[in-house]
């Protein structure tokens, strides 16, 4: 399968200092893309507490927020990311397999009976 | 909240050899009648919430809050926006000719635009995100413009848009909270409503806020009657009570209730003011006493608006200058039927000793008439006032109790001011009162509004053999001697004549 420079995923996820929503917003997109080759990804992490300018450019009101830039039309989300289903869903991405899944809901459900 | 107010005053006497706690300053809002309604201002460094239903004019308060901060006291302003897009909120307010991108444009505002419109383009896949950017986008603009003023508009329509409310709840804290703490004073614009779960919120805000400053509004029978009620301005004081507001084409305007006096003007009871009616001075004892507050009630065409003309017209020509309120015709019919009586108003009023103020008879602010009254009496300052008539204001759109608050207000203004007034009252039932039923011809609203006037003269019309008469006497008259004699009262070649009215043919109620 030979990449299409089209269609590298250009992520640009916003997020508001090192709070635990983005720290697990970041750990969700590394898990989440954990399968593709490191040049099918790219990755821009912003931080709206150190560059407030950047939060003003581009309307930010909520954060953790993910930007899907490319493929495909513009992609906002908001949340920590938490649901790797949904979320792989909403960027494109193939299902996890059946085996990894169920490791992966157990420790959702654990993190969210201890939030 | 007085009692408290004064052991609070009771306190900082006794700390006061200590450090003292100094109250909130005010930051005046710039916005006319306003201040005066917030005793010189929001308070200083605090958040004050405007709170209405759609419509009420959120939005233009905070507009005008920031444009008249940023032209009228030097003082930069941050607009945040999660309604309106900031290209809209210009376009609306210029027509009252708030140039808001000249503003942005020279440093002097910012606006945020946290448009919701884009959330609506945003999927939210968990309640794990914050408003913290919009928070930083905030304290980004007021440090960079150095701005002493913010105003949140629509705040709560995030509500609607998020599954995640507590998010807007804690920035709503943090507004209210750390806004201060950058020297800023807030405005945040919140909808009203009466609906679960939207109520909470609101709960919420209007707990959490220093200030709470509601706006309503009613239609009336041709136009929309706008009012405001501070409901609390935490540390410092202000005016209770609900006040009227509209919108000119310079912005807001708000109507202040006059300030209720307790202080009497020095008026001497024993010197009288002719009523301008020769034979109606010895039925009063001698005219009316200064200072009094005369009460004509009586029946259309009974010769209210005369007796009131013939009052002005002995005024002026004693050197007492006078007030009429027109409420019942326009200033210009007013004109011609004093001309008719002799009197010409026009001339009096360019030599500015009459006043002479109309208002629309329907949809009247009581405020702003209140206000254009002690206005006009200090322009030409007046000794003599006539109000024709208070029956007209129930007419408008008012009810009773409005009337009755309105003539209260109206009454301590008159005996701060030792104004002597002459204000009629239209009573339809009194047609056809018969002589023995004359005490039982009034009605409650009369007898609520009698504790308010000093006398009473009443107006009627009756049936004498083939004629029908006016009939006048004096039902009261505080602190005075008066004849409680029935007359027959003619109206003629300018002139009001009184004669007894004789025992001979029997009266009879107009049937």
């Amino acid at each position: 399968m030979s990449e299409q420079p089209e269609q590298r995923l250009r992520l640009r996820l916003y997020v508001a200092g090192t709070t635990l929503p983005s720290q697990r917003a970041q750990a969700s997109l590394a898990a989440v893309t954990s399968d593709l080759p490191a040049a099918a990804v790219e990755l821009e992490v912003i931080d709206v507490i150190a560059d407030p300018q950047a939060a003003e450019r581009d309307n930010v009101i909520a954060a953790p927020l993910l930007v899907r830039l490319a493929p495909g039309p513009p992609l906002r989300v908001i949340g920590d990311l938490g649901d790797h289903d949904h979320l792989r869903a909403l960027l494109g991405l193939a299902p996890q397999d059946p085996a990894q899944k169920v490791c992966v809901e157990k420790s959702n459900s654990s993190a969210s009976s201890g939030s | 909240m007085v009692p408290s107010d004064e052991r609070r005053r009771a306190a900082n006497g006794r700390a006061s050899s200590r450090a003292r706690v100094a109250p909130p300053r005010k930051l005046p809002t710039g916005i006319r009648g306003l201040d005066n309604v917030l005793w010189g201002g929001l308070p200083e460094g605090r958040a004050t919430v405007v709170s209405g239903r759609p419509g009420t004019c959120k939005t233009i308060f905070c507009a005008e809050f920031l444009y008249r901060g940023a032209t009228e006291y030097g003082e930069p302003g941050v607009l945040v926006t999660f309604e309106e897009p900031p290209e809209n909120l210009i376009r609306n307010v210029a027509g009252f000719g708030w140039d808001l991108q000249a503003l942005v444009d020279e440093g002097r505002l910012a606006i945020v635009d946290a448009g919701i419109r884009q959330l609506a383009e945003t999927e939210e896949l968990d309640e794990g995100y914050t408003l913290a950017p919009v928070w930083v986008r905030i304290r980004h603009a007021v440090e960079t413009l150095g701005a002493r003023r913010v105003a949140v508009d629509a705040l709560s329509s995030v509500f609607d848009c998020l599954g995640n409310r507590g998010a807007v709840r804690k920035l709503f804290l943090k507004l209210c909270h750390e806004l201060g703490g950058l020297g800023v004073t807030t405005l945040v614009s919140a909808e009203e409503r009466g609906a679960y779960p939207y109520a909470r919120d609101a709960d919420i805000m209007q707990f959490v806020a220093d200030g709470l400053i509601e706006l309503e509004m009613r239609v009336a029978q041709q136009q929309i009657v706008r009012s405001l009620t501070v409901r609390k301005l935490r540390g410092v004081s202000y005016r209770s009570g609900a006040v009227d507001f509209e919108l000119d084409e310079h912005g807001v305007i708000v109507y202040p209730k006059i300030p209720i006096e307790r202080r009497m003007a020095r008026t001497g009871l024993r010197r009288r003011l002719s009523s301008g009616v020769p034979d109606l001075d010895p039925v009063l004892g001698g005219g009316i006493p200064e200072g009094h507050v005369m009460l004509v009630s009586g029946n259309t065409g009974t010769g209210k608006t005369l007796l009131g003309l013939h009052f002005v017209r002995a005024g002026l020509a004693a050197g007492e200058p006078a007030v009429v309120v027109a409420l019942e015709e326009s200033a210009e019919q007013l004109r011609r039927t004093a001309a008719a009586q002799g009197l010409a108003l026009k001339r009096h009023e360019r030599l500015g000793r009459l006043a002479l103020i109309d208002a629309p008879l329907i949809d009247v602010f009581t405020d702003k008439l209140l206000y254009d009254i002690v206005n006009a009496a200090q322009r030409v300052g007046a000794r003599r006032l006539v109000f024709d008539s208070l029956s007209s204001l129930e007419s408008a759109s008012m009810n009773r109790d409005d009337v009755r608050a309105f003539l209260s207000q109206l009454v301590e203004f008159t005996k701060a001011r030792g104004l002597t007034s002459m204000i009629s009252f239209l009573v339809p039932e009194m047609l056809g009162a018969e002589q023995g039923q004359l005490l039982a011809q009034l009605r409650v609203t009369d007898i609520r509004l009698s504790s308010l006037v000093d006398g009473i003269i009443l107006l009627r019309y009756v049936q004498q053999g083939s004629r029908i008469r006016r009939l006048l006497h004096v039902l009261k008259l505080r602190a005075s001697r008066h004849s409680t004699d029935i007359f027959a009262m003619t109206i003629g070649h300018g002139r009001i004549t009184l004669e007894p009215l004789g025992t001979g043919v029997p009266c009879q109620p107009i049937r």
